[in-house]
């Protein structure tokens, strides 16, 4: 009997094919078994309708397999998941692995050029259209692979990393295009987000991240400073349907820490989210969050897409917590600003004006003796995914409380190969906010991590998970309210996402830097994270028989 | 005691449990070793008037033995308790009289020497011996000074004293020989994040004290004075405070001329770690 479901089961999962086409992308959510793009959907919402690891039986979660990593890294990466088999990689090696046992199918390597220095060799993920897997690797190859074989396809160089550039994102797919953007590691190489065909690796558009002087906003770098802007790509966008527009977030002005070369200037589009049409690559909207940034504040975040009321009216929206410590409501169809409010403890802005500029606060700039700054340069949050559950409707993000430094600049000078920061040395550095070792022996005021959970519609914290050290962990949210995060001390945890109780937790023996997801496969739920440089997969006790 | 009882080494338990053979022996030498090491701190307190208050209010921050190892007259303990309470002590009136009355009864002048009842820094062993040649009677003397003044209820050289501060196995290394006598004399009002303490009450009341080792939003890693590891869940504790005030009293007035010359030279001498 149970023999012949399963035999039904998987008569249904090939009927699927395993072809992923757009129409599949589209409508993500009913395949909830699978994990289709790096955020889950192109919503990036990172919530899934699976509910079988329900508040009740997740404190019986277990191990069920274990992937070992070539790297010796921590590992950044959220797996894929189609119809039962897992795509997973590290910046040298992708495989394909049984999603229920984790045994190898295929694995594809790319020898990452040995002359490349690259300080943060991080692969956050992978995407997929059609049979074809696409990997960007960390020395600026986009391959196409075979996801039945691991055969390479096509291999293109699309960043040169001899001139400062590394690939770290996991690329969206969208229709017949694969887009992405480089990052260049405070290097001054001027980034882009980019598309690419998927057939044949061709570049169909490319839209600037720093413009040319004679571009629209290119006056906001001062004098040559434009030449060497940086403003990078390090995590994957979001996509809307209805709008056709494609969302990214950049990263910070070079030189990071002294503006001084690009100043005056708002220096777009660093920090900003940028809204470009799929089609054709022309920007629609954009807004800043931090303009003529010092403190090191990419926008590297996730774009949330959400459709809720916004003052009694349904609006198209776009939630974000910032690095700079704010949390924001956009409208995504015009870039219109609606809400923003600290989550963390701040001292930079004094306040929005009407059309979301922030007033930078008197005396909160960068200095050579150094400036105190809230928060800190690793900022409120940093590039871990965030979650919305449209049940609680609740975000939820990991973030950095009571955390503050003293950011100093020194004089920059950009040359080829060489990293262009503009960051100097503190005179006084405080170690009593921050000590050495902190994390072991810190105490609350000194800084903590925590996953929090705020409101939408008014930016107030709704609960919140501390924890002692700080984290870089992704988010999950699932139907059955819970929450899965992780973090630098190790956890991996499940919270109630109604109280941010803590359900349950499994000590990982290193850093959890990851997203997790989950998935099923005939009919067990599965939750997975990369901890350390391994990936580890966890379900129910008893394998229940498929429905 | 009329012996000098023989502490056990961290190391020494963890090498032992990782040995499985004539287990037995050796978990019962422990039990032995334990107990005495614990008794020397803890349990040898005489059953008078102040003694729980002086339990509760004083081992909140420091190892009771801080105290015990130190003759003072009524005046000086309440000095001392005065300083307690500028550095957080709690307790109500009545309570800080009773302590006071408790030490200037049990531990006054007139009682019988503190190194004879708790265990005195020994020298360390030869491969310890200093570089530096010291006489015989610069490191008795200092050693003496060192036992007088309980500074083995916190710190710790070779086999002897305490696990809740630092080591002073290799303090010659470490600080300079103005350094040292500087934090003699008046000892910096926080301790380095890695000497932190941390203060724990139990939901059952139970209170624990000792060197934060480590600790993560679900539990905390310390070692007492005896040098007991231990881990604390979190969520079965009550309050939880990681103290960095520095325990260590000024010793300004206390030790002074030769003595103070002699224990400056004494830890200078030693540059090697324990055993």
């Amino acid at each position: 009997m149970k023999r012949s479901l399963l035999a039904l089961l998987l008569l249904a999962c090939s009927s699927l094919s395993a072809q992923v086409t757009y129409d599949r992308m589209l409508h993500a959510n009913r395949e909830p078994q699978n994990w289709l793009t790096y955020g889950g959907d192109y919503a990036s919402q990172r919530y899934s309708t699976l509910s079988q690891i329900t508040k009740e039986n997740v404190g019986t979660l277990q191990l069920k397999w274990v992937h070992q990593f070539r790297t010796l890294q921590k590992v950044e990466n959220t797996p894929l998941v189609v119809d039962g088999i897992m795509y997973i990689g590290d910046t040298s090696q992708i495989s394909a692995v049984d999603a229920a046992t984790g045994r190898v199918y295929w694995s594809y390597s790319h020898t990452v050029d040995p002359r490349g220095v690259f300080v943060l060799p991080m692969l956050k993920g992978l995407a997929i259209s059609g049979n074809r897997l696409f990997w960007a690797t960390l020395d600026g190859h986009l391959i196409a692979v075979d996801a039945k074989n691991g055969h390479p396809l096509w291999d293109k160089i699309v960043a040169v990393w001899q001139k400062g550039y590394q690939l770290n994102v996991a690329p969206l797919v969208v229709k017949n295009k694969v887009i992405l953007g480089p990052a260049t590691n405070e290097e001054g190489a001027n980034c882009w987000v980019a598309a690419y065909d998927v057939e044949t690796g061709e570049e169909l558009w490319r839209f600037d991240t720093v413009p040319k002087p004679e571009q629209p906003n290119g006056s906001t770098w001062a004098g040559n400073s434009w030449i060497h802007g940086g403003s990078p790509i390090w995590v994957t966008g979001s996509y809307d349907p209805e709008t056709n527009l494609t969302y990214w977030g950049t990263g910070n002005p070079n030189p990071g820490w002294n503006g001084d070369v690009r100043s005056p200037g708002d220096n777009l589009y660093s920090d900003s989210v940028v809204a470009i049409d799929t089609d054709t690559g022309k920007l629609k909207w954009f807004y800043q969050f931090t303009p003529g940034d010092e403190f090191d504040w990419d926008s590297v975040q996730v774009p949330v897409l959400v459709n809720m009321d916004w003052k009694g009216k349904p609006r198209k929206l776009m939630l974000w917590a910032n690095r700079n410590g704010f949390f924001y409501v956009l409208d995504r169809t015009s870039g219109e600003f609606l809400h923003g409010s600290a989550f963390v403890k701040q001292n930079w802005n004094a306040g929005f004006d009407a059309k979301g500029r922030p007033t930078k606060a008197p005396g909160h700039v960068a200095t050579y003796e150094g400036t105190f700054i809230q928060p800190g340069v690793q900022g409120g949050t940093n590039w871990y995914s965030p979650s919305y559950s449209p049940r609680t409707g609740m975000f939820y993000v990991s973030s950095w409380q009571n955390y503050s430094a003293i950011s100093a600049k020194a004089d920059a000078m950009w040359k080829e190969g060489e990293r262009y920061t503009g960051v100097g040395k503190p005179k006084k550095p405080d170690w009593t906010r921050t000590p050495p070792n902190a994390p072991l022996f810190k105490k609350e005021s000194e800084g903590y991590g925590a996953v929090i959970a705020l409101d939408p519609k008014t930016g107030d914290k709704k609960w919140e998970f501390k924890m002692v050290d700080y984290t870089d962990a992704g988010v999950l949210s699932t139907a059955a309210d819970l929450v899965f995060s992780g973090g630098k001390e190790g956890n991996f945890f499940a919270l109630d996402a109604k109280t941010g109780e803590s359900l349950w937790k499994a000590g990982m023996g290193g850093t959890v830097a990851s997203g997790p997801m989950t998935y099923s496969v005939n009919g067990q739920q599965y939750v997975a994270v990369c901890a350390g440089s391994a990936l580890y997969v966890f379900g129910l006790p008893e394998l229940k028989a498929a429905k | 005691m009329n012996f000098i009882p023989k502490r056990v080494r961290v190391g020494d338990r963890l090498a032992m449990e990782q040995r499985h053979k004539a287990s037995h022996i050796v978990s019962f030498s422990m039990f032995i070793c334990l107990t005495l090491s614990t008794m020397a701190f803890g349990q040898a307190l005489p059953d008078e008037k102040g003694k729980a208050e002086f339990q509760r209010i004083c081992s909140n921050c420091h190892a009771v033995a801080m105290a015990t190892r130190l003759r003072n007259s009524e005046e000086a303990w309440k000095s001392v308790v005065n300083d307690m309470v500028s550095r957080g002590a709690q307790g109500s009136q009545e309570d800080l009289d009773n302590v006071v009355l408790y030490l200037s009864t049990n531990f006054g002048p007139s009682n019988s020497a503190a190194a004879s009842s708790a265990p005195v820094l020994l020298p360390p062993s030869a491969q310890t011996i200093p570089a530096i040649a010291l006489s015989l009677s610069v490191i008795s003397n200092a050693k003496r000074v060192i036992a007088q003044n309980g500074c083995g209820a916190c710190h710790r050289i070779g086999d002897e004293g305490s696990y809740i501060g630092p080591s002073l196995d290799n303090v010659g290394m470490r600080r300079k020989p103005d350094e040292i006598r500087a934090a003699i004399l008046s000892p910096q009002p926080k301790v380095q994040p890695e000497n932190r303490q941390v203060r724990l009450i139990q939901h059952d009341g139970k209170t624990g004290v000792g060197k934060i080792l480590n600790q993560d939003g679900y539990s905390v890693q310390m070692v007492d004075a005896a040098g007991q590891l231990a881990t604390y869940s979190k969520s079965g504790l009550r309050e939880f405070t990681i103290v960095d005030t520095n325990p260590m009293p000024s010793s300004g007035n206390k030790i002074t001329g030769q003595d103070l010359d002699d224990l400056v030279r004494y830890l200078s001498s030693l540059t090697e770690p324990g055993k």
